[in-house]
């Protein structure tokens, strides 16, 4: 399938080893391009370590510094990490995903399918032009859990955590879901790790979301507004308590 | 022609306030748009309280003065946030055993039935001396009500229980057949108030007392007539101090009472609507606040804000109502949004001025030069503040038990039906 991803990253971010990228390579997907929204660095490294924590941010970097493919991406595909291809998609950086330049660039493209891979909210004319819809994984139960940092408010109240790729629509994570997994939870796991857990997840159920619309035919469905909460950035305080319950669970 | 005179007095003291290096601090902290430290709440809570004790002396330890303006110093004794006052000190008195609260507590309340009016109501305005005009006021009476109500539960003195119902009757003269009061005010422009609410409330805690059915009547006569001012998304009608178009908007801070009003009333009659009206409101607060990562000061009808400033009693009233939901609701959002909320407020208290007047003051407004009360820290805001603090703090460790207990909290597990009342936050 012919697809175009949207990522959020600062310009000097290469994704020619990005996981997902490369894992949806190997399954023979056309990745027309990478449309990258401009995001500044010192902002891009205050989230990585408020979202996964200085000690896999280091192991991330380590790897990417050794160019060895990312851990997740050896979970069960029966792919060999080592053996991905590199992303050698081109990429387009742009101001604003919802920008009318950013739109210009998305019809040249004529993608099948939009796949989101960590960007904010994408209006309407943008996913009107995909001629199959836009994906995107999400990294809690839905649509119990909508909004942001659901994994950890999944930690905070007790909540399985999981990933799930669903439509994108207007709404915030109002698609029906394609393909979901909960996430095994080990002792020791800090939130940090369970994020990069479900990163390489996503990965693959990316994959698998994308084998589902190309065989089985599965089209956009909506999920009633009135199921579920959002979720907004989570307090500190909280934050703390979440890492806390799971170091302890 | 009249030759106007200069103030020259005062512009002389508001030079001598302004030239304090502690207010220099602070106005070019609020022109660069920095915040302070955000300490725990514990210090942040009793900053608070010794501001309101200074402010207490400052009027020989009866009624509480209004505040201190950097331009005039501190004010008069304002009877109607003296008589708020009063529960949050009893409240704090209850939560570390100092004394001094408590008789600080019992003082104001002998204070507010000196000064009160012959009629029984309270006046507006503050208090300038016994000589001075004076004119009743619907929503200032209901508040000192509340005072009264708190301490004759605290101190069985048969005083406070008839100052509050005489006052009460007073209201229930005063009140319109549709439930709403339409007594000209001395502090506003506006005739009739859905903060009243906060009114309505405190008529009901007489009801409660007395069991007299006419304050509960009258209560919810009002408060019906509130529930109708309430738009689909949450909004109340009638609801500003002033009609001239700067200021003719609702504040944050009136938005609150109506809402502290609302759950107050069902915490003490168990009607559901007037709940659900009260969650309305906040859940779009929560939403306004989260998404644009700012709570303004004012909004209009479709919750749309020009104001530059934040009102910072407001922001502390928002977020107790939504500690109070989370408890009611086991929403964490609320809670969430709450300690945001008050963090941002806790960033604007300097707890270690070198100013007495400032150090643990609440502004009016943020930046100081806001619209809402310039310049002028108010005794309403550190009441606000503290009251919110206080109920933090219980909130807080309540659920830091039942997290670290495991139990599960998440969505589903209170459904709205099946919400238990809960008694007040003493």
């Amino acid at each position: 399938m012919r697809i175009v991803m949207f990522a959020r990253v600062p310009a000097w971010y290469s994704f020619r080893q990005d996981r997902l990228a490369r894992r949806l390579l190997a399954d023979g997907h056309e990745i027309a391009a990478i449309v990258a929204e401009n995001a500044g660095t010192f902002a891009t490294m205050r989230e990585w370590l408020h979202k996964l924590g200085p000690r896999v941010v280091l192991r991330k970097a380590a790897k990417r510094l050794l160019g060895r493919a990312s851990a997740g991406a050896r979970e069960g595909s029966g792919h060999s990490a080592t053996a991905y291809p590199r992303c050698e998609a081109p990429v387009h950086r742009v101001a604003s995903h919802n920008s009318d330049a950013c739109l210009a660039i998305l019809r040249g493209l004529r993608p099948e399918v939009l796949v989101l891979r960590g960007c904010g909210l994408i209006r309407a004319p943008v996913l009107q032009v995909p001629t199959l819809g836009t994906i995107n994984p999400h990294y809690a139960l839905l649509p119990a859990y909508r909004g942001m940092e659901v994994t950890e408010w999944s930690v905070l109240h007790g909540d399985p955590c999981a990933v799930n790729v669903h439509w994108v629509l207007e709404a915030v994570d109002a698609g029906g879901v394609i393909a979901g997994r909960l996430v095994e939870v080990e002792r020791g796991d800090s939130l940090g790790k369970l994020r990069e857990k479900c990163a390489a997840l996503a990965a693959e159920l990316l994959a698998d979301a994308l084998r589902r619309i190309e065989v089985e035919g599965i089209r956009p469905s909506p999920v009633p507004s009135t199921q579920g909460r959002q979720y907004f950035v989570m307090h500190p305080r909280l934050y703390q308590l979440a890492e806390t319950r799971l170091k302890s669970a | 022609m009249e030759s106007r005179k200069l103030p020259w007095g005062t512009l002389a003291r508001a030079g001598a306030h302004l030239l304090h290096p502690s207010v220099a601090a602070l106005l070019a902290r609020d022109a660069l748009g920095l915040g302070s430290r955000v300490r725990s709440s514990q210090e942040h809570l009793e900053a608070a309280l010794r501001w309101i004790c200074r402010a207490h002396d400052e009027c020989g330890g009866r009624g509480v003065s209004a505040g201190f303006s950097l331009l005039r110093g501190w004010f008069p004794p304002y009877p109607e946030t003296t008589g708020y006052i009063i529960p949050t000190f009893f409240h704090y008195a209850a939560l570390t055993g100092e004394p001094q609260y408590r008789q600080r507590a019992v003082r104001m309340a002998d204070w507010e039935i000196e000064v009160r009016l012959p009629s029984g109501a309270v006046m507006g305005g503050v208090f300038r001396g016994a000589g001075h005009e004076s004119v009743p006021v619907v929503f200032n009476t209901g508040q000192v009500i509340l005072g009264w109500t708190r301490a004759y539960a605290e101190t069985r003195e048969e005083r406070y229980l008839a100052a509050a119902r005489r006052a009460g009757d007073w209201l229930v003269q005063q009140q319109s057949p549709d439930g709403a009061w339409r007594l000209p005010g001395a502090e506003t422009r506006t005739l009739v108030h859905a903060y009243d609410a906060r009114t309505a409330w405190s008529l009901l805690e007489v009801h409660a007392l007395t069991g007299e059915a006419a304050y509960l009547e009258a209560a919810r006569r009002n408060l019906d007539w509130t529930v109708a001012q309430q738009l689909d998304n949450g909004w109340f009608r009638e609801n500003a101090f002033f009609t001239e178009s700067k200021g003719s908007l609702p504040l944050t801070h009136t938005i609150a009472y109506v809402m502290e009003g609302l759950l107050e009333a069902w915490r003490l009659v168990g009607e559901e609507r007037y709940l659900a009206a009260c969650r309305r409101t906040a859940e779009k607060l929560l939403r306004i606040f989260e998404l644009r990562r700012y709570m303004a000061g004012e909004f209009d009808d479709t919750w749309q804000s020009t104001a530059s400033f934040s009102c910072l009693t407001g922001n502390a009233q928002i977020a107790g109502v939504w500690l109070r939901l989370f408890e009611l609701t086991r929403d964490t959002r609320f809670l969430s949004a709450a300690l945001k909320l008050n963090d941002f407020v806790k960033a604007t208290q300097q707890v270690r001025s070198l100013h007495p007047a400032i150090r643990g003051g609440i502004k009016g407004s943020q930046p100081i030069w806001g619209r809402y009360t310039p310049y002028t820290y108010v005794n309403w805001g550190a009441k606000f503040f503290a009251d919110s603090l206080m109920l933090e703090g219980r909130v807080m460790a309540k659920f830091e038990a039942a997290v670290l207990s495991g139990e599960r909290l998440g969505p589903g597990d209170a459904p709205d039906s099946a919400l238990a009342r809960t008694p007040a936050p003493r």
